[in-house]
């Protein structure tokens, strides 16, 4: 026992310790928060850098409703002092003001120009002039602004008040979309096909990148000649075990920071964005008990014993790693196909070829996650596609551990498979 | 501990085949306690894989090892066994000091301890002194000659009962090779069994006990060194040195084929390999009634290499030859 903690110990300890460990344990939060907190940000970015203060409004009211359009444009958070200029004019004025303006607006020296016509309070009808390089939001917030001093002016002329009024007229439909499962569950529909799908490709991820460092693992002590000084003093079994502990507990450790910091980014996004003064609509997190992440893990234990199992036979087999990128190509092509298939899973995950691949040891581990997000599986063929896993796995650890053995001495010529056959059926 | 049986390593008839060659046919071996133990033979021999068999890190085909009194494999045993590979390797992107503790826990050394011996072994093989302490160097960072002498430290870390080294003295340097025989003798002050395999006979000559010569496969020789030396060396070899008219006077014996079966001729100083029945003390009297004058008689014993080259270039005369001692 105290030889395999030692084994584990040294693939936990030294991998945890590596700079590429750290780069991609906090990389990842951090591609995430851009890819969540990034879009919103953007936009608002863009919007806000539009300077609308320079704009002159031309004001044919009569009611003096361009000044509160200016005051409007010249607020906000990170709004700058100045306030747009005002030109109070006549109906019969108007045509020449504008005249002149547009020379402005076209010599650059004026972003814009908004003419609230004589009747604009009644009809809305207004005019504006823009700079050909003026950008698309511009005409957006200005419409904004206008609209809403509009607004105002018609309430005041109906003799309400204000402020309720505006009040009143702010309607936004907050619409959450439920879809009830047969056991009563119920969760976003987007959200639970986007954390299905999420889950099931972050698992492909996991298991391809882990896979290929217990290969490496196993191809370095046997390139650098240490798996045989090694393999004087524990027997290939603790070895191989200890290896696949090991690197295990690394994937968990980092997947755990991962969750951890992915939901609290996600539980934290409309205070994180309102921070940097973005307002957000904030994103349900679909309802997920232990009980639900109980099967998850199952599948993340199993799935990842039984990839770690091939990939360190392959690796103990071959005697470069030029020559493990060439032989692992077999075991990627279980774990690519899976993903591939992830599509037609996703749209019908009921459907024959979902129920057949999370049946599958070899895609079971990626592809029953996703179902189990999405509909409510029967326990028994949960029981019996876990099983199937389970077996699998061990009968797979149990065959790389006799095939080390033999392989991890060999050098040179890559064995057949008559060969690889022969040297599990050795029993050590 | 010192394990206190007499033989610390019986192997019967063991026998190995790999995918088309017999790598090692019907070997029996007994390593004596308490002995500097060398098993000699050319590059292919079988040694390694003998050496490997033991260790059980391969399964013989048939026969039977037994090491420190218990059945080769035993977990019990493996962590007594210090083991230094042909083919020497370390974790290159670890640090000196956690590849040896790693090492000694495989061996069952706790942490603790082996940080004390660790200490001790690296100052005592110059990778710590006062202005510099290598153990926290990664190990890509160590030259060879530092790299052989963490490998051997993580050897003898555990103070194991029984040392079997694979070729320890190639790629050595020869500051290194001269720690390695220290340590070897003082681990046979200490009452330790030390195996190692070499195809360099003085090393062997000048270290070893007992010796097992292999060729092909199979022990053609094994013994105490003596006993070998007696047993295949033939009569010997006598170096003599004339002074005066001695050279002339002796013609008529260095001639006589009862006396003398090859000579090597340098004037007045020659190398006499005796016939098979004579003894040095024969050709001396007849050099004296031939009242020669002599400055020097020197009898040498067959040397290891001698015995090596006729016990091995043998094999194919006299196939079947057990060695069994």
């Amino acid at each position: 026992m105290g030889k395999l903690t030692a084994v584990m110990e040294r693939e936990f300890g030294e991998r945890v310790r590596s700079r590429w460990f750290l780069l991609t344990t906090i990389f990842g939060p951090f591609l995430f928060a851009a890819l969540t907190l990034g879009p919103p940000w953007l936009a608002f970015r863009t919007a806000r850098s539009v300077d609308l203060s320079a704009v002159v409004l031309v004001d044919a009211t009569g009611r003096n409703a361009a000044a509160g359009v200016a005051t409007e444009l010249a607020g906000g958070l990170m709004g700058t002092a100045r306030t747009p200029t005002v030109i109070t004019t006549s109906a019969t004025q108007a045509t020449r003001t504008l005249d002149s303006l547009r020379r402005e607006v076209a010599a650059n020296r004026v972003p814009g120009v908004a003419y609230l016509s004589a009747n604009a309070i009644a009809s809305g009808a207004v005019t504006v002039l823009l700079t050909s390089s003026a950008p698309m939001a511009t005409s957006e917030r200005l419409e904004q602004a206008i609209e809403r001093e509009l607004l105002r002016q018609r309430v005041s002329a109906a003799g309400l008040d204000a402020e309720s009024a505006m009040q009143l007229a702010k309607v936004r439909v907050a619409m959450t979309v439920e879809r009830v499962m047969r056991d009563g569950r119920s969760g976003s529909a987007q959200v639970n096909l986007m954390v299905g799908a999420g889950v099931a490709v972050l698992l492909y991820l996991v298991l391809v990148l882990y896979g290929q460092i217990v290969l490496r693992s196993v191809t370095e002590e046997k390139q650098s000649r240490v798996s045989e000084l090694v393999l004087a003093s524990v027997s290939p079994r603790i070895l191989l075990s200890g290896k696949v502990l090991g690197i295990g507990g690394v994937a968990l450790l980092q997947l755990g920071f991962w969750a951890v910091s992915v939901v609290a980014l996600l539980a934290n996004r409309g205070r994180l964005l309102a921070m940097v003064g973005v307002a957000s609509s904030s994103v349900a997190l679909p309802s997920v008990s232990w009980t639900d992440l109980v099967p998850l893990l199952a599948y993340f234990v199993l799935g990842y014993a039984l990839y770690a199992a091939l990939f360190a036979a392959v690796g103990s087999i071959v005697s470069s790693e030029q020559e493990a990128q060439q032989a692992q190509t077999p075991i990627l092509m279980l774990l690519v196909g899976s993903v591939a298939l992830l599509q037609p899973a996703l749209a019908d995950p009921n459907g024959p070829i979902a129920r057949t691949l999370s049946l599958v040891p070899f895609s079971s581990p990626i592809i029953m996650p996703l179902r189990l997000g999405l509909v409510t599986v029967p326990t028994a063929e949960l029981a019996l596609s876990l099983g199937m896993l389970a077996l699998l796995a061990a009968a797979a650890l149990i065959a790389a551990g006799r095939l080390y053995r033999t392989a991890l001495l060999m050098y040179g010529k890559r064995p057949s498979i008559r060969e690889i056959v022969r040297w599990i059926r050795l029993d050590g | 501990m010192v394990f206190s049986s007499a033989v610390a390593i019986r192997v019967e008839q063991v026998r190995k085949a790999y995918a088309n060659h017999v790598a090692v046919r019907d070997v029996s071996l007994r390593v004596p306690t308490g002995t500097v133990y060398g098993v000699l033979g050319p590059n292919g021999a079988g040694k390694t894989t003998t050496i490997r068999m033991i260790l059980n890190l391969m399964v013989p085909d048939a026969g039977h090892i037994e090491v420190l009194g218990r059945p080769a494999g035993d977990p019990a045993v493996s962590d007594r066994v210090g083991y230094l590979p042909e083919e020497r390797g370390l974790y290159r992107k670890m640090e000196v000091r956690r590849v040896l503790r790693f090492l000694g826990r495989l061996k069952g050394l706790p942490t603790k301890e082996a940080n004390r011996r660790i200490d001790r072994w690296l100052e005592r093989v110059g990778l710590r002194t006062a202005t510099q302490d290598w153990g926290a160097a990664k190990v890509e960072d160590l030259s060879r000659g530092m790299q052989q002498k963490v490998q051997f430290v993580g050897t003898m870390l555990h103070e194991p009962d029984l040392v079997i080294l694979d070729e320890p003295f190639s790629g050595l340097d020869p500051v290194n090779a001269q720690v390695l025989k220290d340590t070897v003798l003082e681990l046979r002050r200490e009452g330790r069994t030390v195996v190692f395999s070499t195809h360099l006979m003085d090393n062997a000559e000048r270290m070893c006990d007992a010796v097992a010569i292999i060729s092909r496969g199979e022990v053609v020789a094994d013994g105490a060194l003596h006993a070998l030396k007696k047993a295949y060396g033939g009569p010997g070899r006598v170096v003599i040195e004339f002074a005066g008219h001695g050279r002339d006077r002796a013609r008529a014996v260095l001639e006589d084929p009862a006396l003398v079966r090859a000579i090597d001729d340098h004037g007045q100083r020659v190398e006499l390999d005796l016939a098979t029945d004579a003894s040095a003390q024969q050709v001396l009297s007849a050099l004296v009634a031939h009242e020669v004058e002599i400055v020097k008689f020197d009898r040498t014993d067959a040397s290891l290499h001698r015995i090596f080259l006729e016990r091995v270039g043998a094999t194919g005369v006299e196939a079947g030859l057990s060695g069994n001692g």
